[in-house]
């Protein structure tokens, strides 16, 4: 009976030890998907194979941790059908006895109006990824920047004159670009859009946006889009990028010419 | 009480604190089980009783345990390279200054002796000590290969001993050649390499050699950007590939009909923490993922695997006890001492 006593003892002492443990996090659901961009329409099938657990999503809704969520959460049981413009799904694992993973954020993009031709600056040797039509090819999605779909430049200047296959209403330019400062990857520092203006035969501003860097920004891929107030109608567009010449102060490569690293040019 | 009775009193107990845990411990959190069908284990992290400002770790890199039953650490912190640690976590002793690029760890009964193989991806060497640390010889880079122009060439991550003494050196991080010696450290023969043929590997990380057919002992390495296991004969020819998709797996190591890795991470979620455990049976079937996905084969072929719960950062190896517990040693995860992962029965 003593022995029993001390046996009971010893557990006790033992999971003591291994009940210390904190509270852990799930990780974030698995997402597969072969591109971010699609045509039509397109499922994403998410899983998160732990017993007990679930994944909660949100669709369309830009913001999370209980600042202005609009959207409905979801549980996921089936592949979501996608269709709109622009889809943002944020999602996440959740299970009893976890914290629930950290949200996992994918933002799917539709096709717009079809490119016959691109031509302009070509990347840097190291990443040219699949060459310069890859900018109109509908594929991206992977974050790493050996992936095919990236193009890198680390020039001052890129230009890019694109023809659409007939002349089209057009009033939104996305830009598919990588942020990855880590790895010396930043956001231009500017892009100038121009359109070919038919009945006067001559290219006219069609918008600009200039970026600031005065903080280190996450890893991710980051839409930037260029939209004039009104449509206009072209079947040509001229396209100004300023890459950052000089990596900010607070980056360890303070001083160094950025990268900038485009896959996909969607025009609406 | 024997310790099967010790052991199964340990699983009604375990039962009873995942369901009413706060009436024993107060405010404890119940202990974190991981794993799968009977490879279930109790992870501890506090395994580790080191003070660490005395005895501070860098990466913790490899685990082995000696004949007398003693734990040892490799890492690469040079204040102390190897600590010795007894089963409960208590440091017995610590020694190594001159290794920065501490990697890989193999133990090796020779005439019932142990002795160590130490791979220094900075020195760009093998080195062979006694248990204690005593050098008692040193393989630069393999200049028989016409493939190795200098030293910086060759970055060793991993040794395996055949049972002859034939030493085989994994060039994980230089040109992926699996080097194979004999006992004195003379060249024999080399194979693998980088490339896209099955007999090709893409960082070469880890090799061991696996007994559990005693007729026919063979090769697994370490494919760790194919996330796979390859074999081979220890002539080094080619026998088949173990995908393990998802995982990038570190060294193979084999206790009983078991095979059990460290996945430095998930392939969907690199370099973010999405490292856990795998573990193989005697088939080379996954049967168990601790801290990772369940794992399933479709029509003969395993499914993706990953990370579910953030229980490890970047575990790099795992050394398994008599007792069958696990202790992990991690890569890059904040200097922490390995964690335990006992067994439930």
């Amino acid at each position: 009976m003593r022995n029993h006593f001390l046996y009971i003892i010893c557990l006790l002492c033992f999971y003591k030890v291994a009940a210390q443990n904190e509270t852990l996090q799930l990780s974030k659901p698995y997402v597969s998907y072969p591109s971010i961009f699609f045509r039509d329409s397109m499922e994403v099938k998410m899983k998160f194979d732990l017993i007990g657990a679930n994944i909660q999503y949100y669709i369309d809704n830009q913001m999370y941790n209980n600042k202005k969520i609009s959207a409905q959460k979801h549980f996921y049981r089936n592949p979501i059908v996608l269709k709109k413009d622009v889809n943002h799904i944020i999602a996440t694992s959740n299970c009893d006895g976890f914290l629930p993973s950290e949200p996992l954020e994918v933002t799917f993009i539709k096709a717009g109006i079809p490119v016959k031709k691109v031509e302009g600056t070509l990347p840097n040797p190291k990443y040219h990824g699949n060459g310069i039509q890859a900018l109109t090819d509908l594929k991206g999605g992977d974050i790493k920047i050996s992936s095919p779909d990236w193009l890198g430049y680390d020039q001052d200047t890129l230009e890019f004159e694109m023809q659409l296959e007939s002349p089209s209403w057009v009033q939104n330019i996305l830009f598919s670009f990588l942020q990855n400062e880590d790895s010396w990857v930043f956001l231009p520092n500017k892009i100038d859009v121009q359109y070919f203006d038919t009945e006067k035969n001559q290219f006219k501003d069609f918008g600009s946006i200039v970026q600031y860097f005065d903080t280190k920004g996450k890893s991710q891929i980051k839409f930037i889009t260029i939209k004039t107030p009104q449509k206009v109608q072209t079947d040509r567009l001229k396209i100004t990028i300023n890459t950052l010449q000089k990596i900010p102060n607070w980056h360890p490569a303070k001083g160094n010419h950025a990268w900038c690293f485009l896959n996909e040019i969607i025009i609406k | 009480m024997n310790r099967k009775e010790f052991l199964k009193l340990t699983g009604v107990v375990t039962t009873g604190l995942i369901t009413v845990p706060n009436i024993i411990f107060g405010k404890s959190k119940p202990p974190i089980i991981l794993g799968h069908q009977n490879k279930k284990y109790i992870l501890q992290t506090s395994w580790s009783k080191a003070d660490i400002k005395k005895f501070p770790v860098n990466d913790c890199h490899e685990m082995v345990q000696d004949k007398s039953g003693r734990i040892l650490l490799l890492t690469n912190e040079t204040k102390n390279n190897v600590l010795l640690y007894d089963r409960s976590g208590k440091l017995l002793d610590a020694w190594g200054h001159e290794y920065p690029g501490a990697h890989g760890l193999t133990l090796h009964h020779e005439n019932s002796t142990d002795f160590l193989y130490i791979c220094d991806n900075q020195r760009h060497q093998v080195i062979k000590t006694t248990i204690d640390g005593k050098v008692l010889m040193t393989l630069d880079y393999p200049k028989e290969i016409e493939n190795y122009k200098n030293a910086a060439q060759y970055v060793p991550t991993e040794t395996a001993i055949a049972d002859n003494g034939d030493i085989y050196v994994a060039d994980g991080y230089g040109l992926d050649f699996i080097i194979q010696y004999n006992q004195k450290g003379e060249y024999i023969r080399h194979f693998g390499g980088r490339g896209t043929e099955n007999h090709h590997l893409k960082n070469a990380h880890g090799i061991c050699i696996d007994k559990r057919n005693p007729t026919a002992p063979v090769l697994i390495v370490t494919s760790r950007e194919e996330q796979a296991f390859k074999r081979f004969t220890l002539e080094g020819k080619y026998i088949d590939t173990i995908s393990l998709p998802g995982a990038w797996v570190c060294r193979p190591v084999i206790k009983g009909d078991y095979l059990y890795a460290a996945v430095l991470q998930s392939n969907i979620n690199q370099w973010d923490n999405s490292g856990f455990i795998t573990i193989l049976d005697k088939e080379n079937k996954v049967v168990s993922n601790l801290g990772g996905s369940i794992p399933y084969y479709e029509n003969g072929k395993l499914v993706e695997m990953y990370q579910t719960i953030k229980a490890f950062k970047y575990p790099h190896d795992v050394c398994i006890d008599a007792d069958e517990n696990i202790y992990v040693a991690q890569w890059n995860s904040g200097k922490v001492y390995p964690y335990k992962l006992t067994p439930m029965i």
